[in-house]
């Protein structure tokens, strides 16, 4: 057997209790080096004699009892290596007294990792709950989005442009709006926005969609594009981030995080609508929302018998192509090639539809357009 | 031997004792902000964050162990007093209430005391002054000292305050004693702390008990206080004029006597 530490304490002893050896064998337990009053004197105490309780602050000490010349001696064993010796290796009369203490122990363990469980997860709720806040944002978006009414939106909508629209250069005569309006309204013929088309004079290959059905297309993209089909493609798609009112939730997203951090810091000055809006150009969707407008996209474009290649094309040359020009779409527009394998398996499983090529031409519509 | 500053000491007064501690050249003592009563040339004060126990432990060592501290409802700073001067310097620290400051010496008390909070007053340095959960929610919720009380480890003096008179008691092996609730001062970690209904709800009610009594068992030291500062604070607010208590002394006539002096 090995023998183990433990506190003596009696009541001719040091109130904090004498550190001593005791040596389990068959007889009893054999407390060695115990000084008593000055002298060194080996004590045998019979496992019979003992009385086993646990106790101390924690509830977590063994404590061994025992009366001795009308003394109450007892032994207490706090370490934890040393309890669970003592409760593995007690020779077996022993072991039959600390059964009891053994389920208490054990008990008095499971509780205490319970607590402190407990208590941290009430220190990290806040934490949590900006956790799950986070993490089911998108749910809590969706639905708060599902409650607005299609009027209100294009209210809203009219509203975001008017301040938008100083920052814009409009192109409101010649060749290149008419042809984005005619073919924008073929394609949001059945969709349940009045969309209201706009072509910028900005170099930068982009195109944006806001809530309620104002799309703007900038030149740098049509200038961009070879033929007519190609920017279908492109405003087939914006129209998807607009019936699947994308773009209004990823402004109220924008917008719950500023009056988020507005909240926090206690800083509104910065203006939440203005703010949103000048974020607008820069909205992100998501991989997934853009897959879903490629693919409903795509949709429309059978619909109104339009060649999806161009759709295909133009995205692919854009990521290609690094021409100076910089290409907002694409940052904006997070296009990958799993994106374009997937639009072309989409466009494979599909029955081959009879297209008919747009009427346009579509280098004197580039010509009409301002040069820089 | 021992890794803490020794100091010297000396307690002065009777009810509304201060102490003042003799330190050394080098030689440091802490205590909670706001305790320091006055200390002569030569002493600096540099306050730090936790209880400034472990200086090599870094960043988040300091932030826990302060982070613990703010647990206990106490400042997250504690201040460090440093004897930079020639000679033998004096600092003293001010109980802030009525009662009695006990000097333990951590070492012969076995390394380790658990007091109650609010109840340490300073300390050598490199006493670390910590909590120790109450882990059993019955004491934690009834036995008058809360949930949280204060740890002390170290092998230097520590000084520890409490109101009234205090008792020092040394529990042989098994003995136990049932303590009004919020006497409690201090224990050594190897006695029990448990609760004890009163036994019948008559002397529940009407015993001024309460329902319960604290109960420690032995072995080891604990320390009670005759008078806790809560209840000395219920008395003065029960009698408070603005509260609606008489600013005479033991007038018979009560209220009456209010009458009679015109409010």
């Amino acid at each position: 057997m090995k023998s183990f530490s433990a506190l003596y304490f009696g009541p001719d002893l040091p109130a904090q209790g004498t550190k001593i050896t005791v040596l389990p064998e068959n007889d009893g337990l054999h407390l060695q080096h115990c000084e008593i009053s000055g002298e060194t004197q080996e004590q045998l105490v019979a496992y019979d004699e003992l009385r086993v309780s646990t106790g101390g602050f924690d509830h977590d000490q063994i404590i061994l009892m025992w009366d001795k010349n009308e003394k109450t001696r007892s032994l207490i064993l706090a370490d934890k290596t040393t309890q669970d010796f003592l409760l593995e290796e007690a020779p077996p009369a022993l072991a039959a007294k600390l059964a009891q203490c053994k389920k208490h122990i054990n008990g008095t363990r499971q509780r205490m990792r319970a607590g402190w469980l407990v208590l941290a997860l009430f220190l990290l709720s806040p934490f949590i709950l900006l956790g799950v806040l986070v993490w089911k944002s998108d749910n809590v978006i969706d639905w708060a989005v599902s409650h607005v009414l299609i009027e209100d939106e294009q209210k809203f909508g009219d509203m975001v442009f008017e301040q938008y629209r100083p920052t814009l250069k409009l192109i409101t005569q010649g060749e290149a709006p008419r042809v984005i309006e005619e073919i924008g309204d073929k394609l949001g013929l059945d969709a349940p926005y009045k969309f209201k088309w706009h072509v910028a004079d900005n170099p930068a290959v982009n195109a944006f969609a806001i809530p309620g059905g104002h799309i703007v297309v900038f030149t740098g993209l049509i200038k961009a594009a070879q033929t007519p089909e190609e920017v279908t493609g492109v405003l087939a798609h914006e129209i998807q981030h607009v019936v699947q009112r994308h773009s209004l939730k990823a402004m109220v997203h924008n917008a719950g995080w500023r009056a988020t951090i507005a909240m926090v810091t206690g800083d509104w000055t910065g203006g939440m609508l203005g703010g949103a809006v000048t974020q607008l150009g820069v909205l992100k969707y998501g991989r997934d929302k853009e897959t879903e407008a490629d693919m409903k996209g795509l949709a429309l474009l059978k619909k109104i018998r339009v060649d999806p290649n161009g759709m295909v094309q133009f995205f692919e040359k854009l990521s290609k192509s690094g021409n100076g020009a910089p290409i907002e779409l694409l940052s904006t527009h997070p296009s990958s090639t799993e994106r374009m394998t997937a639009l072309r398996e989409a466009i494979k499983q599909q029955e081959p539809w009879h297209s008919e090529p747009l009427p346009y031409d579509w280098n004197a519509i580039k010509s009409s357009l301002p040069t820089r | 031997m021992t890794q803490m500053h020794v100091i010297d000491y000396q307690i002065f007064g009777t009810e509304m004792q201060y102490v003042e501690i003799e330190l050394d050249p080098q030689e440091a003592a802490v205590a909670e902000a706001g305790g320091m009563m006055y200390m002569e040339d030569g002493i600096a004060m540099e306050t730090v964050f936790g209880d400034g126990s472990q200086q090599k432990s870094g960043f988040m060592g300091s932030l826990m162990g302060a982070g613990k501290r703010l647990l206990t409802g106490e400042s997250l700073f504690m201040t460090i007093f440093l004897n930079q001067g020639q000679g033998k310097k004096r600092v003293a620290f001010a109980a802030s209430y009525p009662g009695k400051i006990v000097p333990l010496h951590l070492q012969e008390l076995g390394g380790q005391i658990i007091c109650q909070k609010d109840s340490f007053l300073c300390a050598a340095k490199g006493v670390s002054v910590g909590i120790a959960f109450q882990k059993k929610l019955g004491v934690g919720l009834f036995g008058g000292e809360g949930f949280i009380m204060q740890k002390l480890e170290g092998d230097g003096y520590a000084f520890m305050h409490a109101g009234g008179t205090l008792s020092e008691k040394v529990l042989a092996p098994g003995e136990l004693i049932r303590v009004d609730t919020g006497c409690l001062v201090a224990l050594q970690p190897s006695v029990s702390y448990d609760i004890e209904y009163v036994g019948k709800i008559k002397s529940a009610l009407f015993g001024g008990e309460g329902l319960f009594f604290a109960t420690l068992r032995g072995p080891g030291k604990v320390w009670l206080q005759s008078l806790p500062l809560s209840r000395l604070a219920n008395r003065i607010y029960a009698v408070m004029p603005a509260r609606g208590g008489s600013s005479e002394e033991g007038s018979l006539l009560g209220g009456l006597g209010n009458v009679l002096g015109g409010r």
